[in-house]
């Protein structure tokens, strides 16, 4: 079982100038919390993490307490408006570069294992450093559910 | 992040002598190479001008906050400086840049930046802030300023 017969090949990815609000908009319409970054060419430069992108939002305070009942004020911040951080952030900015990838040769429990020991949702699949599909732990499951077992 | 604490009094320069953007680009760099011994000046500055060539910092409202990640750093560094009569920085407002907040941190790590950009932005978005950093006579008002603001908008 080999990536490349499992990965998701539909898949969406920004340029490194891509603008924050297209960031946003990728995250909500594909519902995914990693969105790789790529040059013109297909390249893999990076990832974005969308922890990281609600960074940008969060006040500080907010890693410091335990419970987030105790803040009365998330309509403040939600009056806040998105001006500056759209000016100042472009996807380069936000993207982790240290990115783990697979090869789409490699197998399917290679993948298996980086997710998890890795803790990732999805993780990118290159071929010689373009990338051409992303692997998720679903996409592990399909291929467990489809390999045939021995009667 | 707090800026009060990330900065170094040696990071201020209240009065930029600048021109040009160009100009002000390198004075930001030798600033902020000067005030943290940064050695590889060009390669900050040839990273913040390829970041400045992708979407220029000029945010408006009279600030700029030059930025880039590069690997020649192992950890984030921000410096702060002011112009008196301000500098057109391609901002999209059209009004000239008088508040310049400069930083760069490694490529390998997102966090430590975007941490720093979004405590700008939450600062710099408040008017009356920007107004009492601009007339800021002394580093040490700089940060009470900044301590100030940090308290109440952070």
């Amino acid at each position: 079982m080999t990536i490349r017969d499992y990965m998701e090949r539909d898949f969406l990815s920004v340029s490194p100038h891509a603008p924050l609000r297209e960031v946003a908009r990728l995250f909500f319409e594909t519902g995914e919390s990693l969105i790789p970054v790529t040059e013109s060419d297909g390249t893999l430069v990076g990832v974005i993490d969308i922890d990281d992108f609600l960074l940008i939002f969060l006040p500080e305070y907010i890693d410091l307490i335990r419970n987030i009942d105790f803040v009365h004020d998330f309509g403040a911040l939600e009056k806040s408006s998105f001006s500056i951080e759209e000016k100042l952030f472009v996807a380069e900015d936000l993207m982790r570069e240290d990115v783990p990838f697979l090869d789409e040769n490699d197998s399917v429990m290679k993948a298996a294992a980086a997710l998890h020991k890795l803790d990732l949702s999805r993780m990118p699949v290159v071929n010689a450093n373009r990338l051409v599909g992303m692997i998720s732990k679903n996409d592990v499951c399909r291929a467990l559910y489809e390999m045939k077992g021995e009667q | 992040m707090k800026l009060s604490k990330t900065i170094k009094k040696s990071a201020i320069r209240l009065q930029l002598r600048a021109a040009t953007k160009g100009e002000a680009l390198e004075e930001l760099v030798d600033l902020l190479c000067s005030a943290y011994r940064l050695k590889h000046r060009k390669e900050i500055l040839e990273a913040i001008l390829q970041r400045e060539e992708k979407q220029s910092t000029g945010v408006g409202m009279g600030l700029a906050v030059p930025h880039a990640k590069t690997p020649v750093v192992r950890k984030l560094y921000v410096a702060f400086a002011s112009h008196r009569n301000g500098i057109d920085f391609d901002s999209t407002d059209g009004e000239k840049a008088c508040l310049f907040f400069i930083l760069v941190s490694p490529r390998d790590v997102s966090g430590p930046h975007i941490k720093a950009l979004a405590s700008i932005s939450r600062l710099v978005k408040h008017e009356e802030f920007r107004k009492v950093l601009l007339s800021c006579p002394d580093e040490k008002s700089f940060f009470d300023l900044v301590k100030k603001a940090e308290a109440k908008y952070l």
